[in-house]
């Protein structure tokens, strides 16, 4: 136990924290905006990882276009299935239950459907060429791509906190998560707003997908795997709270991160639910909730 | 300029509006008044589209707007001043204020002459502007109520409860503020408690009684018939208006 393997623990953290983060960020702000469960999030996530495996791989798109590709192309099947199957579910049922059990009803067809057309083989993407290689981090090397991936994180974060806190098309989501009837007695289309929000949380997933192709096993189960931990990230955080995913986001990497390389993987992921029971116990909302506002 | 025909609003199998018609002309201030839960809050959303009436119409400047949703309501010129003041608590005050303004279309006046038009009216805001809304104090909180409502409202306001609960030197200055703006011409339906300040600023009111229009008067003529007063408000007193 050295500071160098502390170091690079913690990056490891990081870098896992930066993956979660960016698929948490989309499901604690449509949750806190529009009080609905999407557990069809990790699909968008799966089908970033593999666009990014077969287009990406197969046709050579440039890297750095592939990112902004993939967020279009989860943003639109977002908006889609917002639009179509949550929208009108809602409406129709006048409940936000309804929502969480088709997206999860799609959640496990989706998976399925990857199976037949990829196979179940797990795969992974290569790291594109000029992001191969080590970097110097203080005293450790660490890999570039994995820098990368947090660095995306990090501009990603500064600019939602842009966005809501500067910005009026901000203060207008933060005024339909506070209250949405209000917000339309002003003037706010909120049920269009419900959608952008919820397409922007689908292409993050995307691109957070493309962004961990290189990283982690793109599997057909990839994406309900790491809905379980998200939803720790979300709750532990505080449902609605951005600030509060980013936290527990970067605690549970870094409890991963050493626990993996201490112990294994196994009992990593045991310690982590058990401090979600333990936070859970003393603090019921979690540690930053705010209510269903968007902070 | 608004026309309510014969709506009925139910919330659930209640039927809590049992066919309600009133009107307002442009111009006019119109007072709803009845003891609670008569139906006063209940017409004023079912106007403004958070509820929908099941039967019945809503027209405003002459288009049916019984169907629309709040948003385009709102944006056909109608302000709403909820019960409740009902602010955006964790947004500052000039933020309140800016949610309507971002849904302004075309030809409306820019942001700083809509905040000037607000400050002008509630100078206590300017002080206040960056301060949380969650935190003002009841009398501010009800200016914010009014003056976001403004923004939004250019041809009409739908007032639900102006000062309820206020001290009276904050009930004077929203009575007079209210005023000025009718005098500019402004349209307001008003759902008031205290007849004193109903009486204040409506010409023409309708007392609701049981989801349906009892009594309809203009307010002199009302003022002149106590037993009406008492009857329908339990208002008892000699009541001198103006």
């Amino acid at each position: 136990m050295n500071l160098n393997f502390i170091i690079l623990q913690a990056l490891n953290g990081l870098t896992i924290a930066a993956i979660y983060v960016l698929l948490a960020s989309g499901l604690t702000i449509v949750l806190g905006l529009q009080n609905i469960v999407n557990a069809a999030h990790g699909v968008f996530y799966m089908l970033g990882a593999y666009f990014s495996l077969t287009v990406v791989t197969r046709l050579g798109l440039d890297f750095w276009v592939s990112l902004p590709v993939a967020f279009a192309a989860t943003a639109l099947l977002g908006a889609l299935l917002e639009i179509l199957g949550i929208r009108s579910l809602v409406r129709w049922k006048r409940s936000n239950h309804h929502p969480m059990i088709l997206t999860l009803g799609i959640a496990l067809g989706a998976g399925e459907v990857v199976k037949m057309i990829w196979g179940a083989i797990p795969r992974m993407a290569e790291i594109p060429i000029i992001l191969q290689g080590v970097m110097a981090v203080g005293p450790v090397s660490y890999p570039k791509y994995w820098m990368l991936v947090i660095g995306v994180t990090v501009l990603v974060m500064i600019g939602l906190w842009l966005f809501f806190n500067r910005t009026g098309l901000g203060i207008l989501v933060r005024a339909v998560a506070m209250n949405n009837e209000m917000a339309q007695a002003m003037g706010t289309n909120a049920p269009r707003l419900n959608t952008w929000v919820f397409a922007f949380g689908t292409g993050l997933a995307g691109v957070a997908g493309v962004l961990a192709a290189p990283i982690l096993s793109v599997d057909p189960h990839m994406g309900m795997e790491l809905l379980l931990i998200l939803f720790v990230v979300i709750i532990l955080g505080g449902l609605g709270s951005l600030w509060g995913t980013v936290i527990s986001a970067v605690a549970i990497g870094i409890v991963i991160a050493f626990g993996t390389a201490a112990f294994s993987g196994m009992v990593a992921k045991l310690m982590v639910f058990g401090a979600m029971i333990v936070v859970l116990i003393i603090k019921p909302y979690g540690l930053f909730a705010t209510g269903a506002a968007v902070e | 300029m608004l026309k309510v025909q014969e709506i009925h609003t139910y919330y659930g199998e209640s039927h809590i509006l049992q066919g309600i018609t009133l009107e307002v002309e442009a111009g006019e201030c119109v007072a709803l008044l009845g003891p609670n839960g008569m139906g006063k809050t209940t017409t004023l959303r079912t106007i403004m589209g958070l509820t929908t009436a099941r039967r019945g119409h809503v027209f405003f400047k002459d288009r049916d707007i019984t169907r629309l949703r709040p948003f385009e309501i709102a944006r056909m010129g109608i302000g709403y001043v909820p019960e409740d003041r009902e602010l955006f608590g964790g947004l500052s005050v000039v933020d309140n204020i800016r949610v309507p303004f971002m849904s302004l279309g075309n030809g409306a006046p820019g942001w700083g002459e809509v905040q000037e038009e607000i400050f002008a009216l509630f100078p206590v805001l300017r002080v206040r502007v960056r301060q949380m809304a969650g935190s003002l104090s009841g009398g501010e909180q009800q200016m914010l109520t009014t003056a976001r409502a403004l923004v939004m409202g250019r041809d009409m306001l739908l007032v639900d409860e102006l000062t309820q609960g206020l001290a009276p030197l904050l009930v004077q200055h929203l009575v007079e503020a209210l005023l000025k703006i009718k005098q500019k011409g402004l349209t307001i339906l008003l759902v008031e408690q205290d007849f004193q300040i109903a009486s204040r600023m409506a010409s023409r009111c309708y007392i609701l009684e049981k989801g349906r229009v009892g009594v309809e008067e203009s307010m002199e003529a009302l003022c002149g018939r106590p037993e009406l007063l008492q009857q329908y408000l339990g208002v008892g007193q000699d009541i001198s208006s103006r």
